[in-house]
């Protein structure tokens, strides 16, 4: 069993939705910092698909921080330091104004989205947060 | 990266047609590609060149960076193959068969053989001629990839297997790549299992190159979008593909999106609703076949 959810969709590229999956488990707790990963090959065996699809996501995630590599023992997931100011907003701008504009076209007011993101980080992280 | 599988100019004209026309493919080590096409669109005839089961009429196929008409028993000693129809000595039996191919080949793993006979639940002491079709090709299969091959060919292997067998096929297959040195060419109409296996991506039609690139490339260009609302006609481009509109919902695939197509046609069309998806390869194919079609009956 790999340590992350994942339900595999057509229609997306499968790298794309490991990334997903890696980084949601980590934002959920289900990965804690400093855990090893599954090796490549684990994880295209379990998913049923090629090792370079994983490789792909697994570089991916290092390029971004997510995971930390440490040469001749494999892919752990990082500690947790807060990004540059500049890389949050690189990070998140784009996804505030698409969520902004769907909010907008469905009439919803800012102060109901605001509560909707609350209720919704509850969910993902908990009340501690 | 070393090269694998290789065409120039391939071409193979019969009497009545050209069944493979100017081809130039490329395959490199430690990637599968996915060759795929409509019915009759010389899948089988280029593979069956790439083996050098047929002689081309011009141009050329390279396997191991050799002629495809002068492979030696050592270049065959690193291809596993497996044709549409294979035909197996089928008086033997499962077992009879592994023990006879085993011994034409030097690099025969019989720790991998085991592996794939469970993996694959292969009935041994039964006579290949009562086998089902299922048992068949797995069992080619399994002659195919027990050598441990550099370059594992496959024609059309999912065909007429049932969803669970496709599995134990699939998951088989990707054996090969926990190998140093592997490469995987497969042919096959059954695209939602390519997904999972392809790196690389060719589509052939009426014996023409139509696309040749990586699986995400491929992903990341095309786009359904659909444009509800009160807005102009869509001017049909060279970029999109199957343009429809009934009243005031237009629909059509966009095969060149990037990060700025959404905002271009969002200032273009500001009253609409636009909607945009990602599609999975075998809406992306049928696309592309459908455009195929409307080209070759207006030719």
């Amino acid at each position: 069993m790999l340590p992350f959810l994942i339900n595999l969709q057509l229609g997306e590229p499968i790298y794309e939705q490991i990334v997903r999956a890696v980084k949601k488990a980590i934002a959920t707790g289900q990965l804690q910092p400093g855990q090893q990963m599954p090796s490549v090959r684990v994880i295209s065996r379990e998913l049923g698909v090629n090792p370079n699809t994983v490789q792909k996501a697994i570089s991916r995630l290092t390029d971004e921080g997510v995971l930390a590599s440490h040469p001749g023992q494999g892919s752990f997931v990082a500690e947790r330091r807060p990004s540059l100011r500049s890389q949050q907003l690189k990070a998140l701008q784009p996804l505030i104004e698409q969520l902004l504009v769907e909010a907008a076209h469905h009439g919803l007011s800012e102060a109901a989205l605001i509560e909707l993101i609350q209720k919704q980080s509850q969910q993902i992280h908990g009340n501690d947060h | 990266m070393e090269t694998i599988i290789e065409t120039q100019g391939l071409t193979k004209s019969y009497r009545w047609k050209e069944a493979v026309h100017q081809l130039d493919i490329r395959l490199t080590a430690g990637r599968a590609c996915a060759f795929l096409g409509r019915n009759g669109a010389g899948k089988t005839t280029t593979i069956k060149m790439l083996a050098g089961l047929i002689r081309p009429t011009s141009g050329k196929a390279m396997l191991f960076g050799r002629d495809s008409q002068s492979l030696r028993p050592e270049d065959w000693q690193k291809t596993g193959y497996v044709s549409e129809n294979q035909e197996l000595y089928d008086w033997m039996t499962g077992e009879q068969l592994i023990a006879f191919t085993a011994k034409l080949y030097p690099s025969w793993d019989r720790e991998f053989e085991k592996y794939l006979i469970e993996k694959l639940d292969l009935p041994l002491q039964r006579r290949i001629s009562r086998c089902s079709r299922g048992e068949k090709v797995k069992l080619a299969l399994l002659l195919a990839m027990a050598f441990r091959p550099r370059l594992l060919i496959l024609d059309e292997p999912f065909a007429g297997l049932d969803p669970l067998v496709r599995a134990e096929f699939l998951d088989s297959v990707l054996e090969i790549t926990r190998q140093n040195d592997w490469s995987i060419f497969f042919s096959t109409h059954d695209i939602d299992d390519v997904e999972k296996l392809a790196d690389d991506i060719i589509i052939i039609d009426e014996g023409r190159l139509q696309v040749s690139e990586s699986l995400d490339s491929l992903q990341e260009r095309f786009r359904r979008v659909d444009i509800i609302g009160n807005h102009p006609p869509v001017p049909d481009s060279p970029e999109t593909l199957g343009l429809t509109r009934e009243e005031n919902h237009s629909r059509f695939v966009h095969t060149a999106f990037d990060g700025n197509t959404e905002a271009g046609l969002k200032s273009l069309l500001p009253d609409a609703d636009i909607t945009v998806a990602t599609m999975s390869l075998k809406d992306i194919f049928i696309a592309l076949a459908r455009k195929f079609q409307r080209s070759n009956s207006r030719a």
